[in-house]
């Protein structure tokens, strides 16, 4: 679990903006919408941030293979710890602003 | 005592053969050199050996079997993300500080540090002793020696030729400090591995004049 951590902390400042992003937005649409529109605002950026990565720093990623991660389970890892956080933060803020 | 094989790779790009007949068998406690000129498929190589470069057939083995997660690899580039401090990148490799310290003293220093802020050769250093002291039986190095001063060379082949309880399969332009490390030696041309002994060996297979 540390190693994925340590490999999404290569990702935190991009994908939490976006979340931070979803959560405002809930604020301006009813709640049903607004969690249909942040997961689409979501799916998006996290294919953007992946095709990104997978042209300009794929060849980084030698430090997690030797841990014995492969670049499948270091996506789906990642992609897991952020979905959590956007939930969690998503639904936090739907409470609040309702 | 793990022994590492690979042999039957064959790699190419479109009509290109890059790597077509290598056969290499490392034990643990041996350093085995790879030369070659650029271009020849040195990287490539240990790429495939590693698992991270799909070849179009590939046989590596650990006696015997499939083992890849206990090999471990440096990279001709940066190892470490600039993001995880060094002494942070020794605990995810489960790798005693002290053991560091105690094997590059001058590495004290360094371990509270960013990767950035290191030096280049310093930066090589660490990542170096950072494979070396995995917890994998066998180490691909990809041109470990680069950018860092001669006698500091000198000290990471001291501590390469005693990690008795790993194989090494070590590649380098350094010919010299490979040769004088390696209990055998390949040289990479035309796709192809030839064992080779001394520099008139070199010579006849065309990597020096």
């Amino acid at each position: 679990m540390r190693p994925l951590l340590a490999f999404y902390q290569n990702f935190l400042w991009p994908l939490n903006l976006i979340n931070a992003a979803c959560c405002v937005a809930s604020k301006y649409a009813p709640p049903l919408a607004a969690i249909l529109y942040a997961f689409w605002i979501k799916a998006i950026s996290i294919i953007l941030i992946g095709v990104y990565v997978e042209v300009f720093q794929s060849n980084k990623f030698y430090f997690f293979y030797n841990l014995g991660y492969s670049k499948k389970s270091l996506y789906a890892g990642t992609i897991l710890i952020d979905l959590i956080i956007w939930s969690v933060c998503l639904s936090l803020s739907l409470i609040v602003f309702s | 005592m793990p022994v590492l094989e690979l042999d039957s790779i064959l790699l190419n790009y479109d009509s290109r053969v890059i790597l077509s007949n290598v056969a290499i068998r490392c034990n643990t406690g041996e350093v085995i050199g790879i030369l070659g000129r650029n271009g020849s498929g040195k990287s490539s190589l240990l790429q495939v050996v590693f698992g991270s470069k799909k070849a179009q057939y590939r046989s590596v083995r650990i006696n015997g079997d499939v083992k890849e997660d206990q090999i471990t690899y440096l990279p001709q580039d940066n190892l470490i993300p600039n993001y995880i401090r060094i002494s942070r990148a020794l605990s995810l490799y489960k790798i005693d500080q002290d053991d560091i310290v105690s094997e590059f003293p001058e590495s004290k220093d360094w371990l509270t540090l960013y990767p950035q802020q290191l030096s280049g050769g310093s930066r090589r250093i660490i990542e170096v002793l950072l494979v070396l002291k995995s917890r994998a039986p066998f180490c691909l190095l990809d041109e470990p020696f680069t950018g860092i001063a001669p006698i500091y060379i000198d000290k990471l082949k001291l501590i390469i030729k005693n990690t008795h309880t790993k194989g090494v399969i070590i590649t380098d332009h350094l010919y010299r400090d490979v040769m004088s490390i390696a209990d055998r030696l390949y040289v990479l041309t035309n796709g192809q591995t030839y064992p080779v002994k001394n520099e008139h060996d070199l010579k006849h297979r065309g990597y020096i004049f």
